[in-house]
C-alpha cells in the first residue's frame, strides 16, 4: 500500500511537470500562429525553435498538457484519473513519432529533389514542414513521456494485485 | 423509485423495469441486454448527447431520447 | 465435397482475423448481391477435405434488423451452410452468446470459437471450456486469433461438426416459454410445405416475436389464421409482448450457463481507464481533434516524398518514352495520355494507405467507435453522425480517401449524406488555384480570399448536409445504439493486412476509371493533331460554353482552364500558364495585365472552382463506395449547380455592392 503510494507520488509530480511545460509551448505555439494566420499575416511573429505558424500542432499540445493537469485528480483519491496520463502519454508519443517520421519524410525529399539536380542540404534536419525540424521541443517531450506511461501501467498492476 | 434510465447520475446504478417504444428499437435493446431484470449502470452521461452504459458485461452508447423509453427501479435520489 | 462454412460473431470480436488466419489471406472481396456490404469469400484444406469460408457481417442479433442482420440471416436459412462458426469474445460471454442462443434457435450447425481467450484469463476469468460445451450442445473452442492459437483445432472441429448434422435443437428455455412455443409449434407443424422449408421451432420463436420476414411467409400458409389467432391469444396469455419475454429467457439461459462455466469478475481494467479519459466531458473532444490532426499529418506529410517518387518515376518513364517513340503522335499518347493516367492513380496510393493504416489502428485499437460517441452531441445536430467527422475532416488533405473513409459510418443514408457533402471540404489541390488567382486580384485581401474559401466550403458543406437531410434522404441520423469494443492493442499485421484490404480495392476499381478519362482528355486537347490548344477541341468547347458563364464574367480561357480542372483541380493553375504563355513566376502578373479576372470574378472563379465537379479520382470513389451509377451523378450534377448558383450570387451581391 505504501509503495503504491510513493509510486503514485512520483507520478503525479512528474505529470504536473510535464503538463505545464506542454501547456506552455503549445500555447505560444497556437498564439503564434494565430497572430501570423489571422492579425497579422504579413509580418513574420517568431520565437525560438517553436513553429509559427503551426495552429492545429499547438492546439494538440496545448490539450496533451490539459490532459496531464487533469490527472492531479489522482491526489483526490480518484485512481480512475490515472487514465489522464495514459492517454497524454500515448497521445505525446505518438506525436513525437510522427513528427519524427516528417523529418524523415522530408530528409528523404531532399535527397529526391538532389538527384534531380539539385542542390543538396540539411535545412530539412532543421527547418523543414515542421518549421523548426528536429528542435521541435514535442518531439524530445514525448520521448520524455515514455517513462509516465511506464509508471501509470506499473500503478496499474500494483492496483490489480491489491 | 422509478425513473426513465435518460435520468440516472453518472456511476448510479438501477434494474430495468420496462422497455418502452416501437418494434424496431425495442428489439434492439433487448437483443443487447436491457430486459427486465438486468442490471444496468450509468458510465458516462454528460448535458446531452448519448450516454455510455454498461449493461451484462458490455459498454453500450445510448441516444438519450432512447433512454426515455427505458424505465429503472433505483434506489438513490437524483 | 467441399465442406462450406460461415463465419458469424459480434462486431470486433476479432473475426476478420480468424478469417485472415483459416484462409491464409487467400480472399475473393464483392459484395453481397445488391448491397454495399462486403462479401468476403476465402478456401483451405484440412485434412484432406476443401473448406470453402464465408465470412458473414459483424451483428449482434439475427432480429434481421440491419442489412448486415438481414444478409447474415438470409445466408444462414437459405444457403443453409454445412458449419457455421460462431466466433464469441471470451472476455464477454454474456452479451456474445446472445447470438449463440439465436444460432442454434435457427438449428445451424455451430461451432463455438472462444476468441481472446487469453484477453479472458488476463481479466481474471476462468471458464470451464468442456462444461460450456456440454451445456451448449455444441464444439468450443477456445482461440488467440492475434497469435493463431486454436486455429488447427478450430479447423479440426469444423470438419467434424460437417460429418455429423445436428437435427432439431436441444435448447430448452423456462417452462413457461417452453410450453408456449411448442403449442405454436404443433400448430405450424400441420403446414407441411412451411415445416420443410424451416426449422419450426424457430418459426415458433419468430412468430411470437412478430418478426416482420417471418410473417410474411407465415401469409402464405394455409393455416395462417389459426396460427395469427393463436399468436394473439398467446400473447394475452402473456400480458405482455412476447419478444420481451423471450429476450428474458435467453438472457436467464445465459446466465444459467455462465454461473455454471465462469468464475472470476473483472478488475479496474485500462478500459476503464482510458474511457475515463477519452471520453471525459472536456478533454474528449480535444483529445479527438488532437488524434485527427495526427491522422492527418501521418496521412499526408509522411506519405509525401513516396508520391514525389512516383512522379518522378513517371517523368523518368515518360522522357524515356517520348525518346524512344519515333511516331509523334503516339509518343504524345503513350506519354501524355497512358503514362499521365496510371501516374495520376498511382500518385494516391501513398495517401491512401498511410490513411488506411492509420485508421485501422485507431479502429483496431477501440478508439474510433469512441470517437463517434465525442462527436455525436455536435454532428448530430447537423444532420451528420458522429463517424461523419473523419471523412470530412480528411477532405481539407485530399477527398479520395475521404470519400473512401466514409466506410467506416454504418448507415446508407449517414454514409451517402457524408460522401455528397465531402468534395465540398478544400482539399490541397485547390489551394494552389486560390493562392493564383488572389494573389493576380486581390491584393492585400489575397490571404483573407485563401481562407475565405476553406470557410465557405465548410459552411456550404452543413448548409447542404442538413438540406439533403430534410428533402432527398430523410429521417434522422440513426437511432445512436452502439456497443463499445474492448481496447485491444493493434497488431501490425492485422493492420497492415487492413491497409492492403482497402487499399488495394482503390487500385482495382477507381485506377481503371481514372486511366480511362485521362486517355479521352488527352485526345480532346490534343487533336486535330498539331493544333495550338485554343484549336484543339477543348478549346471548341470553352468557345462553345463561354456564353453560359458570360454571366459569371469568365471568358473561354477561364472555361477551358475549369475543364482541365475536371482532371485534378491543380491542373487548373498549369493551364492557365499555358493558355497565357507563362512562366509559373509571371503567372499572376500575366492575369492581371490580360484583364481575365476583376477582383470580383476572380473572386466568383475560386468559389467555383472550390464547389464544381469533383475532381475524376473523387468521382471514381464516389463511385467505388456508393455502388451506384445514380448517386454519383447525382454528386457532379448537384456540384456543377451550386457552384454555378453561388459564384452568380457573389457576382449579384458583389454588384450591388459597387464592385465591378
Amino acid at each position: 500500500m505504501v509503495r503504491t503510494r510513493n509510486n503514485q507520488g512520483i507520478l503525479v509530480v512528474y505529470a504536473l511537470i510535464m503538463g505545464l511545460l506542454y501547456v506552455v509551448i503549445g500555447l505560444a505555439e497556437f498564439i503564434l500562429a494565430i497572430w501570423n494566420w489571422f492579425i497579422d499575416p504579413s509580418g513574420n511573429l517568431s520565437l525560438p525553435y517553436l513553429p509559427s505558424r503551426d495552429l492545429f500542432g499547438g492546439f494538440s499540445s496545448l490539450t496533451i498538457g490539459a490532459v496531464y493537469l487533469r490527472s492531479l485528480d489522482l491526489l483526490k483519491g480518484r485512481n480512475e484519473s490515472l487514465g489522464f496520463t495514459l492517454v497524454g502519454a500515448l497521445l505525446a508519443g505518438a506525436y513525437s513519432v510522427v513528427y519524427m517520421l516528417i523529418i524523415g519524410a522530408d530528409g528523404l525529399n531532399a535527397y529526391l529533389s538532389h538527384i534531380s539536380g539539385e542542390e543538396f542540404t540539411w535545412e530539412w534536419l532543421t527547418q523543414g514542414t515542421l518549421e523548426t525540424g528536429i528542435l521541435r521541443p514535442e518531439i524530445w517531450l514525448g520521448l520524455a513521456s515514455l517513462p509516465l506511461l511506464i509508471l501509470t501501467l506499473k500503478n496499474l498492476e500494483s492496483q490489480k494485485s491489491e | 423509485m422509478r425513473l426513465p434510465l435518460a435520468f440516472l447520475p453518472e456511476n448510479a446504478e438501477a434494474i430495468v423495469v420496462e422497455v418502452r417504444g416501437g418494434m424496431g428499437i425495442m428489439r434492439r435493446l433487448l437483443d443487447l441486454g436491457l430486459t427486465p431484470g438486468a442490471k444496468v449502470k450509468v458510465i458516462h452521461s454528460g448535458s446531452a448527447g448519448p450516454v455510455l452504459i454498461e449493461v451484462r458485461g458490455s459498454r453500450v452508447m445510448v441516444g438519450r431520447g432512447i433512454l426515455m423509453k427505458i424505465i429503472v427501479e433505483w434506489g438513490g435520489s437524483p | 465435397m467441399t465442406i462450406r462454412v460461415a463465419l458469424i460473431g459480434n462486431p470486433n470480436v476479432g473475426k476478420s482475423l480468424i478469417f485472415n488466419n483459416l484462409t491464409g489471406g487467400r480472399v475473393h472481396v464483392g459484395n453481397w448481391p445488391g448491397k454495399t456490404v462486403e462479401k468476403k469469400e476465402g478456401r483451405c484444406r484440412h485434412r484432406g477435405e476443401d473448406i470453402q469460408i464465408v465470412d458473414l457481417p459483424g451483428v449482434y442479433s439475427l432480429t434481421a434488423q440491419t442489412i448486415d442482420e438481414m444478409i447474415a440471416r438470409d445466408y444462414i436459412v437459405k444457403e443453409k451452410p454445412d458449419v457455421v462458426v460462431d466466433i464469441v469474445d471470451a472476455s464477454n460471454l454474456e452479451r456474445n452468446l446472445y447470438l449463440t442462443l439465436q444460432l442454434l434457435e435457427l438449428e445451424a450447425n455451430v461451432v463455438v470459437a472462444l476468441n481472446k481467450y487469453d484477453l479472458a484469463k488476463s481479466l481474471g476469468f476462468q471458464i470451464d471450456v468442456e462444461g460450456l460445451s456440454k451445456m451448449l450442445g455444441v464444439r468450443v473452442i477456445p482461440t488467440i486469433a492475434t497469435t493463431k492459437e486454436g486455429m488447427q483445432e478450430l479447423l479440426d472441429a469444423i470438419v467434424e461438426a460437417s460429418k455429423q448434422r445436428r437435427r432439431g435443437s436441444t435448447l430448452r428455455y423456462n417452462e413457461r416459454v417452453e410450453k408456449i412455443i411448442s403449442r405454436m409449434e404443433q400448430l405450424i407443424q400441420e403446414d407441411k410445405l412451411l415445416a420443410e422449408a424451416y426449422p419450426t421451432r424457430w418459426l415458433a420463436i419468430k412468430v411470437l416475436e412478430s418478426d416482420e420476414e417471418v410473417l410474411k411467409e407465415i401469409e402464405k400458409s394455409s393455416q395462417k389464421e389459426r396460427i395469427l389467432a393463436l399468436k394473439e391469444s398467446l400473447q394475452k396469455e402473456l400480458g405482455g409482448d412476447a419478444s420481451v419475454v423471450l429476450a428474458e429467457a435467453r438472457y436467464e439461459f445465459i446466465s444459467g450457463v455462465l454461473g455454471k462455466t465462469v468464475r472470476g469478475a473483472k478488475p479496474l481494467t485500462v478500459t476503464d481507464l482510458l474511457d475515463k479519459a477519452l471520453l471525459d466531458k472536456y478533454a474528449g473532444i480535444p483529445v479527438f481533434l488532437s488524434s485527427m490532426w495526427l491522422l492527418f499529418r501521418f496521412t499526408f506529410d509522411v506519405s509525401a516524398p513516396l508520391t514525389s517518387l512516383i512522379e518522378m518515376f513517371f517523368g523518368w518513364l515518360g522522357t524515356l518514352a517520348s525518346a524512344s517513340i519515333p511516331n509523334e503522335q503516339l509518343a504524345g499518347f503513350v506519354v501524355n495520355g497512358l503514362l499521365g493516367g496510371v501516374g495520376a492513380v498511382l500518385t494516391f496510393i501513398p495517401p491512401i494507405f498511410f490513411l488506411f493504416f492509420g485508421l485501422s489502428l485507431l479502429e483496431d485499437s477501440g478508439y474510433l467507435a469512441r470517437a463517434a460517441f465525442v462527436m455525436d452531441r455536435i454532428m448530430y445536430r447537423l444532420g451528420l453522425h458522429g463517424k461523419s467527422f473523419i471523412p470530412l475532416l480528411l477532405g481539407f488533405g485530399c477527398n479520395v480517401p475521404a470519400v473512401m473513409a466514409t466506410r467506416i459510418i454504418e448507415s446508407d443514408e449517414d454514409r451517402i449524406i457524408t460522401i455528397l457533402v465531402n468534395p465540398l471540404m478544400s482539399c490541397s489541390a485547390r489551394l494552389p488555384v486560390y493562392i493564383l488567382i488572389s494573389s493576380a486580384v486581390l491584393g492585400s485581401y489575397a490571404a483573407i480570399g485563401v481562407y475565405s474559401m476553406y470557410l465557405l466550403g465548410i459552411a456550404l458543406a452543413l448548409i447542404m448536409a442538413l438540406l439533403f437531410r430534410r428533402t432527398i434522404l430523410k429521417g434522422k441520423p440513426s437511432p445512436f445504439i452502439l456497443e463499445l469494443p474492448h481496447y485491444a492493442r493493434p497488431t501490425l499485421r492485422n493492420t497492415a493486412l487492413h491497409m492492403w484490404e482497402r487499399g488495394s480495392l482503390f487500385l482495382k476499381k477507381a485506377g481503371t476509371i481514372i486511366t480511362l478519362t485521362m486517355i479521352v482528355v488527352w485526345f480532346l486537347s490534343s487533336y486535330p493533331w498539331g493544333s495550338h490548344i485554343e484549336e484543339s477541341y477543348v478549346g471548341m468547347l470553352g468557345r462553345t460554353l463561354e456564353p453560359l458563364f458570360r454571366p459569371l464574367g469568365f471568358d473561354w480561357r477561364a472555361v477551358v482552364a475549369l475543364f482541365f480542372g475536371f482532371l485534378a483541380k491543380e491542373v487548373v493553375v498549369g493551364t492557365f500558364g499555358l493558355l497565357l504563355g507563362a512562366e509559373a513566376t509571371g503567372l499572376p502578373e500575366a492575369l492581371r495585365s490580360q484583364g481575365i479576372f476583376t477582383p470580383l470574378t476572380g473572386f466568383a472563379f475560386m468559389a467555383f472552382t472550390l464547389i464544381y465537379m469533383p475532381c475524376v479520382a473523387t468521382i471514381a470513389a464516389i463511385y467505388r463506395e456508393t455502388n451506384s451509377l445514380k448517386w454519383t451523378l447525382f454528386a457532379i450534377v448537384y456540384s456543377m449547380i451550386l457552384a454555378y448558383v453561388v459564384a452568380f450570387a457573389i457576382i449579384i451581391v458583389g454588384h450591388l455592392l459597387g464592385f465591378a
